[in-house]
């Protein structure tokens, strides 16, 4: 195993376990069937989707809302399949069906940053997190409330450095960096003023689109 | 309320399944006309950015501190594994002065 993979494994262990950990404990704390919070990791397997399912249960379950949510906080992932296409046009229809189902954020951020992996490659890593996750919750549920509470902060740090890792090598000119700060900015402004969280979909459209304005103007990419 | 609760799940799982596939099945028929290629760099630094920060717990100015350390460390060595560890730790070492 090379050092990069090592990383990519490190990198999925330090962020899918102590979220599905806290996803578990959190859905048993608001008294979640422990049938459902596994069964929603294995079939949803979404940690957004599952939180807000925990935090709507916890004030009253409605499903409209639920489902209306689910649909705006997906809508990121929109970008991230035809984005793998592009970086790995060798992909069969095979491919692709087998890796959409495990697409996530953070599978989507490993494999389009370098260095770049082979398609087997990313489908290992896609089930080894989706492994991940399943086991995470299910251990959050069995020893839920066990784990010392002044190491959550430390664990939780582990998927905002996973992202800043992986975006600092993309920032190369003028309009990647502005599409950097456009989109940093106003997801500061989303968590200050406490907006819903699909609000983050308005965060990445700015920074696209401040990128291509930057790059229109002549700024370097 | 069990009834509702099963046909939401199902709801949701072929959602997340959907809204995973469907937009790439789509441009996976449409390759070659390229015209996204460029829109790609900024969607990664735009999602990861976003992301990043969405995903800071109990967001406030002194829970950005230990990302100062991993942005030097992510802009030396390019490594993920190496970025995160030195969050957490840097989180580790603050959290001992009660920050």
């Amino acid at each position: 195993m090379n050092t990069s993979s090592l990383g990519r494994i490190i990198a999925i262990l330090s962020t899918y376990v102590p979220s599905g950990i806290a996803y578990g404990t959190l859905a048993t704390a608001v008294h979640v069937p422990w049938y459902y919070t596994v069964i929603l990791s294995v079939v949803v397997y979404s940690g957004a989707v599952q939180s807000a399912f925990v935090g709507l249960w916890s004030i009253g379950f409605e499903p409209v809302t639920m489902v209306v949510t689910a649909f705006l906080l997906n809508l990121r992932h929109t970008f991230y399949g035809p984005h793998l296409e592009e970086n790995y046009p060798e992909m069969s229809a095979l491919d692709m069906y087998s890796i959409a189902p495990v697409l996530t954020d953070e599978l989507y951020a490993l494999a389009v940053s370098d260095p770049p992996m082979s398609v087997s490659q990313v489908k290992r890593l896609g089930y080894f997190a989706y492994a991940c996750w399943v086991t995470s919750s299910a251990v959050g549920v069995v020893f839920a409330g066990g784990l010392p509470s002044f190491l959550y902060p430390i664990l939780f740090l582990a998927l905002p450095a996973l992202f800043l890792a992986l975006m600092m090598p993309r920032i190369k000119g003028s309009s990647t960096a502005a599409s950097a700060v456009v989109s940093i900015a106003i997801a500061i402004v989303i968590r200050i003023y406490n907006l819903p969280e699909y609000s983050i979909l308005l965060a990445i459209v700015a920074g696209i689109l401040a990128g291509l304005l930057f790059l229109k103007a002549g700024g370097t990419k | 309320m069990t009834y509702l609760l099963i046909v939401t799940v199902v709801i949701l799982s072929a959602l997340s399944l959907l809204q995973r596939l469907v937009p790439w099945a789509v441009y996976k028929n449409h390759r070659g006309e390229n015209l996204l290629v460029h829109l790609f760099d900024y969607v990664a630094i735009s999602a990861f950015g976003s992301l990043m920060i969405e995903n800071i717990q109990a967001f406030s100015a002194p829970s950005l501190i230990p990302l100062v350390p991993a942005i030097l460390v992510a802009y030396k060595t390019r490594n993920v594994g190496a970025t995160v560890l030195v969050a957490m730790l840097s989180s580790f070492v603050l959290s001992l002065f009660g920050i």
